[in-house]
């Protein structure tokens, strides 16, 4: 029952999502076409009114369909798994989202996962040893993070390491002189562009994960089987890891899971930034074009990313925590 | 590749080689520590040497967008000038043209006929003057241009002759920009049957008409069939490749073996491609700042100005007072210091100062001489004689300093600028901020590129940077007039409808619209001078828009890196550039100017 | 409310990081107020002037354009900070409005209201911003603070729900209801009250999300030319003048980064230093 709900608020949540993405596209104001016209009349030596005339007539687009027809060809479009149509492109969504997923997921799920690893040792540490010199250090570093907005930390390592340095490249996701392809220099220069953006996801990241780490190790510090484990003489090393780690780490799966699925936007501003070509860069280039539907297909692929994140995490929670079982 | 390996760089290489090792897992003997030397040798295995390259910036469709067909959305990206050749160049700093696709030429008042080289297509058709016809034919059908053309006559295989509707002012520039697009063994069937249609009116031929365009539309091969010196070898989402069309007449000339375009997203992406030495030429426009760090730190690259054939201007609202009023508009040409706007708006610009005369500025000796200009209203900054034309007008200065108008209030003003272009909306900041030195109360302000061109059609503004008079296509003062007082712009300032008229020189009435008409079939160039002279008069003097500055093209290009032989500074191929900087490039690896470097 | 100000004044006394917070913030406030009367901006443009680094002239410097890099950044702290204080204004009222709404209210409405925010607790805020932003054409400061409230009420609304949820249980409220006290009356004189100090902190941790937001949307080129605020001067920085690439230019990129981040340093310390006062759980067991 409780899982028939949750699936039928996520289909629920997509479709208001998509409807009213539709209806703020469609309220999109002027010429979406004139800087298309620009671009060519400068690129092929053409005066704009011509230019304009063959933007006109190469984008068969007709405005002049009624609108509800318009709306269910959207909706059974998205069915099918059909995110819309790029102005600028001219292509379908789904096409440019080939291209950008695969690099937006590489960066950010190693840095999620290098994050949340890092932090959650952490957060471990210095829940058990709260009186060291490393609680203040990683409290400290968490405001310091939770006070620099992502794009400072990704504008910063850009200036410091790519501009002044030179040890990263400044842009790009792979050297484009290689071929790219299943050969070492590629998958090398693929790294090397991907340290700084990932770099700069971690860094940001790194401190909420421990604090929240040490806040869920706390609590399960005070727990009753603790106590009991210590009483029965466990090592402290075996119940700092299978007793305090296992349970407080729990909590923070769901956090984790949220994290993977929200992915799937990146981050429009560290790859704008680093001139990184996935999802949150093309958002950043609809934005330049003004190209509503690139912009509409890849926040609704967002939206679905996250909601099915949040379905499976609700579904699948009770399983890995028995407490949890038990009182659903 | 000239980066600097630092210290981390060196780990990280080191750490990732030994992961992948370790992945294959291979016998390795024990690493020893990596150094980049050997990192360096162990990342490229004995390479095989480099084809002779030339890497350029533009923009193209993604796969699998991207296809061949010059008419389809989506079709060719910045490919365009190598994979299709025009008959002819025209250099607009000389007026001559030269030979290209065509071998020789002749003109006559209504034609010109055209002797073409022996070529071929990368598809291995031979060129043929039926080609010719079957572009003309689909550019006319797809784009409705250029309408200036009647028909192309095809006697034999190797001449074609463009007939033109009635004598023209300049043909060849419009030649130059219509390059032959396609060949009769792939769209010759389109050709042939929107031949039959095109020039009759009616529902059955309108009919027929679009379907034959969406014929053409739905076309879609691969890769373009290039006429050109280079075809299509891949694309991808980063990069596009160009290799030498084999059937090219100058294929043994050509020393260049490929082009390898990258993506050009925006102008700071090249910024960055130019400052790591990735890039051999691009012309993106940067602040004089950025220009010296890349010529600094990549001592082989030069930067070369020439003149994008355009200029920023001040367009004034002439349906709206006070600007409806020239009084008015030749006193703020009087309060604004032009040559500081180009400053900081766009400091590679030749300033307009002290006319506003539409015709170039680097073109103003040629078409209008010292003499003629000499009696034009020069608008040097001189608050003196702006504050005489307002006083006379009515307007008086508060003991704040600030204009009233003859009713007394104090307006407020804005100056419009397209959100994104940011030279734009530097100028308009920058005329705002010194009105506001000198009385008055102006703001700037930025607008959504896609309701701009509304706005201003809609006459919904005061002030607005825009494209003055811009040459595009022709390299000829008529398509600037026309701009001004026929085309957009004149349709922004509503001179189209208000400046229907004017007095010339002479204290002459002159229809506008007639002159242009003139000056558009005038073949005879001294005749041409005589109503370009009117109309900059008419112009300068009664200031439907004040230019600000001639705009130029920073050429940045390497010399000496992967390719050598740039023109000299004095160079008039240059001016080949604006409009369609690849037909520039590809005129010179066609002629073999430039050239692999050692 | 008042009673309520003097108690903090008293308790900021105590506690040095709140204390550090609330001043920094002040600053700011004051900069805000007073700093473009007692900072002149001076918008001509120098071109031979430009990029100079900070000098006793100016002391963080000169832009592109030859002008004060200081003046700019306290003439555009107006900017920021209304955008900040009037989202956080209509952000809260929309949450507390929603949150008490939901939670007093229960049933159906309940129900709807908390898959609101459920929506909006999903779908991510950057994008969101981006596309109703460029179709609706914000530009100032009333509009901006309007789109990003638009899309940040759900942590509050929940909050305050839940808060009022565990309120509703408790005595007094009963006795209110058992004196036959009407539903405004509750909500106005019982539970508002009650929330107020929690409310307090949420208002500032919304400005400081509201400017992260907000400059990091005029950073990406969202809202037409605000030639001061600090977005568009790292816009202008990164994207158009190229300082980023210029040695030295570094002070007109660092200047706005600094002035942000020491922004949320200060909200950060007064919002927590807040907490441990007002939660006294929290306090730090010493």
């Amino acid at each position: 029952m409780r899982g028939i709900r949750r699936v039928f608020l996520a289909v629920f949540t997509i479709w208001l999502v998509a409807t009213l993405t539709f209806v703020v596209v469609e309220r999109a104001p002027g010429d979406v076409f004139y800087l298309m016209a620009q671009e060519i009349a400068q690129a092929r030596g053409i005066s704009i009114e011509v230019a304009y005339a063959q933007v006109r007539s190469m984008i068969g687009y007709d405005p002049t369909r009624p609108l509800w027809d318009r709306y269910w060809e959207w909706l059974g479009g998205l069915l099918r798994g059909n995110l819309g149509f790029s102005y600028f492109y001219r292509i379908s969504v789904n096409q440019i989202l080939f291209q950008a997923l695969p690099w937006t997921v590489f960066v950010l799920s190693v840095a999620l996962l290098l994050s949340f690893g890092i932090g959650v040792m952490l957060g471990l540490v210095i829940a058990v040893r709260r009186r060291t010199w490393l609680d203040p250090l990683i409290t400290g570093y968490a405001s310091l993070t939770d006070a620099t907005p992502d794009y400072l930390t990704a504008l910063l390592l850009l200036i410091l390491f790519a501009l002044n340095l030179k040890w990263f490249p400044s842009k790009g996701a792979y050297d484009s002189s290689l071929t790219p392809g299943f050969n070492l220099p590629f998958l090398l220069s693929v790294f090397h562009h991907a340290t700084l953006p990932i770099l700069a996801y971690t860094l940001e990241n790194l401190g909420a994960w421990a604090l929240a780490m040490k806040g869920s190790a706390v609590s399960v510090l005070g727990e009753d089987f603790i106590a009991f484990a210590r009483a029965r003489g466990l090592k402290e090393r075996r119940i700092l890891t299978h007793y305090v780690g296992r349970n407080a780490i729990l909590p923070l799966v769901t956090g984790l899971a949220l994290g993977f699925g929200g992915m799937f936007g990146g981050s429009v501003l560290i790859e704008t930034v680093f001139h990184y070509p996935g999802i949150g860069w093309f958002f950043k280039f609809a934005l330049d074009h003004r190209d509503y539907g690139m912009m509409r297909g890849l926040l609704i692929l967002t939206t679905v990313a996250i909601v099915t994140a949040n379905l499976i995490t609700d579904l699948v929670y009770p399983w890995l925590d028995p407490r949890i079982r038990m009182e659903g | 590749m000239s980066r600097r390996f630092g210290l981390p760089t060196v780990g990280f290489f080191g750490l990732a080689a030994l992961a992948l090792a370790l992945g294959a897992c291979a016998p390795a003997p024990t690493p020893t520590p990596p150094t980049p030397v050997v990192i360096e040798k162990e990342v490229t295995p004995t390479a095989a040497p480099r084809p002779r390259e030339f890497v350029l910036g533009t923009g193209w469709e993604v796969p699998p967008a991207y296809h061949g067909n010059p008419f389809a959305p989506g079709g060719v990206g910045g490919a365009w000038w190598f994979v299709f050749q025009p008959l002819l160049i025209y250099i607009p700093a000389t007026g001559e043209a030269l030979p290209s696709l065509a071998e020789s030429f002749q003109e006559a008042p209504d034609r010109i006929t055209f002797r073409l080289r022996q070529t071929g297509w990368s598809d291995g058709t031979p060129f043929t003057s039926k080609d010719v016809w079957a572009s003309f034919v689909l550019m006319r059908l797809m784009w409705n241009w250029p309408g200036e053309v009647d028909r192309v006559e095809t006697p034999d295989d190797r001449t074609a002759v463009i007939v033109w509707k009635q004598p023209l002012a300049n043909p060849k520039a419009l030649l130059s920009s219509a390059p032959i697009l396609v060949n009769t063994k792939a769209y010759g069937k389109f050709a042939e049957e929107a031949a039959q249609w095109l020039g009759r009116t009616g529902p059955e031929a309108e009919e027929a008409l679009n379907k034959v365009r969406q014929e053409v539309s739905n076309f879609k091969p691969e890769k373009p069939i290039a006429i050109g010196p280079y075809q299509v070898e891949s694309v991808s989402a980063s990069e596009m490749i160009l290799t030498k069309n084999p059937h090219h007449y100058a294929a043994g000339q050509i020393a260049i073996d490929r082009i390898r375009f990258l993506r050009w997203t925006s102008n700071e992406v090249m910024w960055a491609f130019h400052l790591a030495g990735e890039l051999d030429a691009s012309h993106a426009a940067a602040p004089k700042d950025v220009a010296d760090q890349i010529l600094q730190r990549q001592p082989k690259t030069r930067l070369h100005l020439v003149t994008d054939l355009s200029e920023f201007a001040l367009l004034f609202n002439l349906r709206k007072a006070p600007f409806n009023d020239v009084r008015f508009r030749r006193a703020l040409a009087y309060l604004i210091d032009r040559d500081k706007v180009r400053e900081v708006a766009y400091f590679a610009g030749l300033t307009s100062a002290p006319y506003s005369h539409g015709v170039l500025k680097s073109f103003e000796e040629r078409w209008l001489g010292k003499d003629f200009l000499a009696s034009l209203t020069a608008y040097n900054p001189d608050p003196a004689k702006a504050e005489a034309l307002l006083t006379e007008m009515g307007w008086r200065k508060g003991p704040d300093g600030k204009w009233r108008d003859p009713s007394g209030r104090t307006p407020e003003f804005e100056i419009l600028a397209q959100a994104g272009a940011t030279d734009w909306v530097l100028a308009a900041e920058a005329i705002a901020t010194q009105l506001n030195g000198q009385g008055f109360q102006v703001r700037a302000r930025a607008v959504e590129p896609g309701v701009y061109p509304t706005t201003l059609r809609g006459g919904q503004f005061d002030m607005a940077i825009q494209f003055g008079s811009a040459w595009w296509g022709t390299a000829h003062p008529h398509t600037g007039y026309y701009r001004l007082y026929q085309g957009e712009a004149a349709e922004f300032t509503g001179a189209k409808d208000l400046m229907k008229t004017a007095k010339g020189p002479q204290g002459e009435e002159v229809d506008v619209a007639q002159a242009l008409d003139r000056l558009l079939k005038e073949p005879d160039p001294e005749r041409q001078k005589a109503i370009v002279r009117q109309l900059a008069w008419i112009t300068n003097e009664n200031l439907p828009a004040l230019s600000l500055l001639e705009k130029r093209l920073m050429i940045f290009h390497v010399d000496g890196v992967r390719v050598t032989g740039w023109p000299a500074e004095n160079d008039p191929l240059w001016t080949v550039a604006p409009g369609a900087i690849e037909r520039f490039y590809a005129h010179l690896l066609i002629q073999g100017i430039l050239k692999p470097a050692p | 409310m008042g009673a309520f100000l003097s108690d903090l004044l008293h308790a900021l006394q105590g506690n040095r990081r709140a204390a550090v917070g609330g001043l920094i913030l002040a600053g700011y406030l004051l900069a805000a107020l007073l700093g473009p009367a007692l900072i002149p901006l001076d918008p001509t443009m120098k071109y031979a002037e430009r990029f100079r680094p900070p000098s006793l002239a100016h002391p963080l410097g000169t832009d592109y354009a030859g002008r004060d890099v200081l003046a700019q950044i306290v003439h555009g702290s107006r900017d920021v900070l209304a955008i900040a204080v009037l989202t956080a204004l209509f952000t809260t009222a929309m949450a507390v409005g929603i949150g008490a709404l939901s939670g007093y209210s229960g049933g159906a409405l309940d129900a709807l209201l908390m898959l609101l925010t459920n929506i909006q607790l999903t779908v991510p805020a950057v994008p969101v911003y981006l596309l109703i932003g460029s179709v609706f054409q914000v530009r100032d400061p009333l509009g901006f603070a309007a789109l990003i409230s638009l899309w940040m009420w759900g942590p509050l609304a929940r909050a305050v729900r839940s808060q009022i949820l565990s309120l509703k249980e408790r005595e007094f409220i009963e006795a209110a209801r058992v004196l036959g006290l009407g539903t405004s009356h509750i909500l106005l004189r019982e539970l508002f009250p009650n929330l107020t100090p929690f409310v307090v902190i949420h208002f500032i941790r919304i400005m400081r999300d509201a400017i992260t937001a907000s400059v990091g949307l005029i950073f990406l080129g969202l809202a037409p030319f605000s030639p001061t605020n600090w977005g568009t001067m790292l816009n202008l920085a990164v994207f158009q003048t190229g300082a980023i690439y210029i040695p030295n230019a570094l002070h007109y990129v660092l200047a706005p980064m600094a002035v942000i981040v020491l922004f949320q340093l200060g909200a950060i310390f007064f919002a927590h230093g807040l907490d441990e006062i007002l939660n006294p759980r929290l306090r730090a067991p010493s």
